[in-house]
């Protein structure tokens, strides 16, 4: 019987615990647990989940760049070409000011998300026209590909590309060209001559050319490597296609998407610098002409056919997921509602508050949370009150306006850490509001001038005083959002009691526009994130449903539904963003009574775990 | 037992499926929204906390008018462009 020390070339260790995964390096390893009994081993696998939408769907598109900053330029529609650009955080993607030069589609990108090259395309003739992004604008180069053509494929970074192979208008083209990051030079062309072909690799001297279609029309899935001075036939793809999605290198490249077979596969492929081995796990979303981006084992695809907006993420590993979804954490060591947050969810300030109808006096405690628990810091509000706009971190917040015993205040306060220092009030007293920003630079809006008025009133804080600016379109309170003082996201509230809305305003740093409201109009509800990232949660339709547990993202354009938070409450306090939230406090029913509940909002984690081979 | 539920729920994009999602169930989007589902009863919880479901001839019959909206744009196109778009008219697509 053949040993496993003769198949791997190495023995089972026996340990009493799991070693530590360290890298791919560690993939295969087998080792026998003796305090679990069982023989295991980091057995990596692949997966494609969702990731955000582009803003606009493009077919035929291009991209460079990795999972977690990506771009994305270039495409149809219109039929013409577009030069539209967008960049890629890991959860959003985001509209760039400027596009390309030149508009075009069937183009070839490679580089990173700061450092790209945009080369030919369709126009639709056939251009050679290679464009340089920086992270911010796309500029000409002087000169372009030698060879005028579009559906090549094309691999390397800004100062060291290639572009291979292609259609010339009239037939696929072998030729090869290498960038210095100025000026294209002929290379040894590919053995194969085809068209919609992809690549994958690092620089001029090391790429993968695979896939793509040989005039007439055949797909045999050809895979060449190049080494700097030729292209070497290699093993071919198990499913011959072309128009594919790919991420990678020379020796670890990733193909995804495709066609044939008609209208499209979702078929996905892994090089392992020898053969191709196909994925028991497809994209969710069959496609060809897609972008991709990134690496063989964490990598994006975007955009297609059907004009697609869907983005999918690969992650190859010993990974096993955790869902997103809402959990408990530790509760408040004073109840409160109508308590503001700042910091993130696992440093989290917990500021004023409004205990228990008709009881103890409004909330001056200020609380820690370190992820996992609450502790009431020495620290005491100099001014008791509630729902005031709060912005900063954990241990740097400003706190402005709010509700007092007597009704609403101006007053405004920073916390440094260690004290809450009274500064220049406000120029509207108000409660109920919200706020963003930071201890220096913050926005506040909206709120009650009460006892009745709702306010569209809009302050910004330089650091030392409130100047009101441009007022909000619509007047509300119990109103949540999140961003900068330049850049924020205003959303729900409501003009209480005679109604709640779903209105969501955009703050550029100068005014307020309306953009699309949320799916479920609430007042006082939670809020967290960016002006192009947030999350909004809870609140109450007063007065037809006292709490609601529902849960929207903003991707800067709409609001899409999220899984619901597990307890149903309003006027509470929140903190972090998008990805990870933090809320805590506020009420659950028609008594008002104030919670100790706390909740965090988690996206999608994965976590190294070996699998168990068999039990003993 | 039928192997796949149907729905009809729009890709909000992060999270809209995960890769647990994609480890637990069977999963496929079409034209229109369209998603089939394995019918297990985490797939059945996806689809209720995001779509509705639909029988297979319901969600047939959209992927039907979305390809044929898709096979219409094709057929207005003029030939330079179908030619440089370099694609075949749209397909018929039959859901599993």
């Amino acid at each position: 019987m053949t040993t496993y020390n003769e198949i791997a070339g190495r023995r089972v260790n026996f340990l009493s615990s799991d070693p530590t995964y360290v890298d791919t390096n560690s993939n295969g390893q087998v080792w026998y647990n003796s305090s679990t009994a069982t023989l295991k081993s980091w057995l990596p696998t692949g997966a494609w989940s969702s990731g955000g939408n582009l803003n606009t769907g493009t077919n035929q598109i291009a991209g460079a760049g990795t999972q977690t900053a990506a771009l994305a330029f270039g495409g149809i529609p219109p039929a013409t070409g577009t030069n539209r650009t967008e960049l890629y955080n890991g959860i959003a993607w985001t509209s760039n000011p400027t596009g390309l030069n030149t508009a075009r589609f069937q183009l070839g990108g490679f580089g990173t998300q700061t450092a790209a090259v945009a080369v030919g395309g369709g126009t639709p003739g056939e251009t050679n026209a290679t464009e340089k992004f920086n992270g911010t604008s796309w500029t000409s180069n002087p000169t372009g590909l030698n060879t005028t053509r579009r559906k090549m494929g094309a691999s390397g970074i800004q100062t060291s590309g290639l572009a291979y192979g292609g259609f010339n208008g009239a037939n696929s083209v072998s030729s090869s060209e290498s960038f210095s990051g100025t000026t294209w030079t002929n290379t040894p062309s590919l053995n194969t001559a085809r068209n919609g072909l992809t690549g994958a690799g690092v620089s001029n001297t090391s790429a993968l050319a695979f896939g793509g279609a040989i005039d007439p029309g055949a797909y045999p899935g050809a895979t060449e490597s190049y080494n700097g001075s030729a292209w070497t036939t290699v093993n071919s793809m198990n499913t011959g296609r072309e128009a594919m999605g790919a991420a990678g290198t020379q020796t670890a490249a990733l193909a995804f998407g495709g066609i044939p077979p008609s209208p499209a596969t979702g078929a996905t492929e892994v090089w392992n610098g020898t053969s191709w081995t196909t994925s028991p796990t497809t994209l969710a979303t069959a496609r060809h002409s897609l972008g991709g981006a990134g690496t063989q084992t964490a990598a994006v695809g975007f955009g297609g056919s059907g004009n697609s907006t869907a983005t999918e993420e690969w992650n190859f590993g010993v990974y096993s997921y955790s869902a997103a979804a809402w959990a408990s954490g530790g509760n408040l060591n004073t109840a409160r509602g109508y308590g503001r947050g700042a910091g993130t969810q696992t440093a989290a300030l917990a500021i004023g508050g409004y205990p228990i109808t008709g009881g103890t006096p409004y909330v001056t405690a200020t609380e820690y949370y370190n992820g996992s628990a609450w502790t009431t810091v020495p620290a005491t509000m100099n001014t008791a009150r509630f729902g005031v706009g709060s912005a900063g971190t954990q241990t740097a917040a400003i706190a402005a306006a709010g509700v007092n015993p007597t009704g609403v205040d101006a007053a405004s306060e920073s916390y440094n850490g260690s004290t809450w220092t009274s500064t220049s009030s406000v120029n509207t007293a108000r409660g109920d509001l919200w706020g963003s920003g930071t201890q220096t630079a913050a926005l506040i809006f909206g709120g009650y001038v009460g006892p009745g008025p709702t306010s569209t009133a809009t302050e910004s804080w330089s650091g030392s005083s409130w100047t009101s600016v441009n007022s909000l379109n619509s007047a509300r309170r119990g109103l949540a959002g999140g961003g900068t003082q330049t850049a924020t996201i205003a959303f729900g509230g409501g003009p209480m009691p005679s109604g709640v809305g779903a209105s969501t305003e955009s703050w550029n740093g100068t005014s307020w526009t309306a953009v699309n409201s949320l799916t479920t109009a609430r007042a006082q509800i939670g809020g967290a994130g960016t002006q192009s990232l947030a999350i909004a949660f809870g609140g109450s339709l007063y007065p037809s449903t006292p709490a609601v547990a529902n849960v929207e993202s903003w991707n800067g354009t709409s609001w899409t539904n999220l899984p619901s938070m597990t307890t149903a409450r309003y006027g509470f306090g929140a903190s972090g963003n998008r990805n990870s939230t933090l809320a805590f406090g506020g009420a659950t029913g028609n008594t008002y009574d104030a919670t100790v509940a706390t909740e965090m909002w988690t996206g999608e984690i994965a976590t190294a775990g070996s699998k168990t081979l068999t039990t003993s | 037992m039928a192997l796949f539920i149907y729905g009809v729920a729009s890709n909000y994009g992060k999270d809209f499926f995960t890769a647990q999602d994609r480890q637990n169930f069977f999963l496929r989007g079409f034209p229109g929204d369209v998603w089939v589902i394995g019918a297990t009863e985490k797939g059945a919880l996806w689809l209720a906390e995001r779509g509705v479901e639909k029988t297979k001839a319901e969600a047939q019959a959209i992927v039907d008018g979305e390809v044929s909206k898709a096979q219409a744009a094709y057929d207005a196109l003029p030939e330079e462009q179908k030619t440089n778009l370099n694609r075949q008219r749209p397909t018929a697509i039959n859901l599993p």
